[in-house]
């Protein structure tokens, strides 16, 4: 992920040089040679976009064939357990935190069952 | 979790930077985020060489307020509370869970419910439950376990799934 950002972060920085050039040069306005360019690289920028998307939904802890969404709800219901889990741990040894325990332990089971229907997410 | 925040980083620096006809006047805040992305990654590779003092320092200069000059607030606040959170768990990792425990509240101090303040407070409870204020760290963990689970529903209602 370091290198998506960063190639996301140069391209980002290299669609901008171009304006600026402009700017510096004193020409408020593009000409048409500069519009295909500047279009070309917006192309260049979706299309970054779409290999950065693409490469998240390739995330190897997800199910084959998820849904693109799944990605985020899986890994919020993984963390919504997980906080559960600790929270249970603890009341283990203080009784007075069983309350919370429970609580989180529902809003867990309500969060898997939210997204069972639209994801198939792995057990944490 | 660690990968979610350098992609919103680098969503942000697009969504800084995408209206082309206003770039120049965005300059100083792509400035301020490109800072913070080599930020990043020179504590990253400091990381993986073990230099905890650099890793530190560079995310100590993140946390400043000045490091983020020219960003709008909610951006500024996101990337402090993230450099706060990595300073965190830093320290836990170094086993020192009374400094994490101080990088994590400064951080929360940022306000906000979103990703960042429920990192913060998890990164908070690891720090009070090796303190022995395990209570307290339930307290902590449920507060970040309210905010996943908004952040859930709002995921589901954006792929136009109603929660049940």
């Amino acid at each position: 992920m370091r290198s998506i950002a960063t190639v996301v972060l140069a391209l980002a920085l290299s669609t901008c040089a171009s304006p600026l050039a402009m700017e510096q040069r004193g020409s408020p306005h593009l000409q048409p040679a500069d519009e295909a360019e500047l279009q070309g690289l917006l192309r260049e920028q979706a299309g970054l976009e779409q290999q950065v998307e693409a490469r998240l939904r390739a995330d190897p802890t997800e199910a084959p064939g998820s849904e693109p969404d799944c990605l985020e709800i899986c890994a919020l219901v993984r963390r919504i357990c997980e906080l559960a889990d600790r929270i249970c741990r603890i009341a283990e040894r203080h009784p007075e935190a069983l309350e919370r325990c429970q609580d989180s332990r529902a809003r867990c089971a309500r969060a898997r069952d939210r997204s069972t229907g639209p994801c198939a997410c792995r057990p944490s | 979790m660690r990968r979610a925040v350098r992609l919103a980083l680098g969503l942000a620096v697009l969504a800084a930077l995408c209206p082309m006809p206003g770039c120049a006047a965005r300059s100083e805040s792509a400035a301020s985020l490109e800072r913070a992305l080599l930020a990043h990654r020179a504590a990253d590779e400091a990381l993986d060489r073990g230099d905890l003092d650099t890793a530190r320092s560079r995310l100590l200069e993140l946390a400043r307020a000045e490091s983020v000059a020219g960003l709008a607030g909610g951006e500024a606040r996101a990337l402090r509370a993230d450099a706060l959170y990595r300073l965190a768990e830093l320290e836990l990792a170094a086993a020192r869970p009374a400094r994490a425990l101080g990088f994590a509240e400064q951080g929360l101090t940022l306000g906000g419910a979103d990703l960042f303040a429920a990192n913060l407070l998890v990164s908070r409870g690891r720090a009070l439950e090796r303190l022995g204020r395990e209570l307290e760290a339930v307290e902590s963990y449920h507060r970040a376990l309210l905010i996943n689970e908004r952040l859930l529903g709002e995921a589901l209602d954006a792929a136009g799934r109603k929660p049940s």
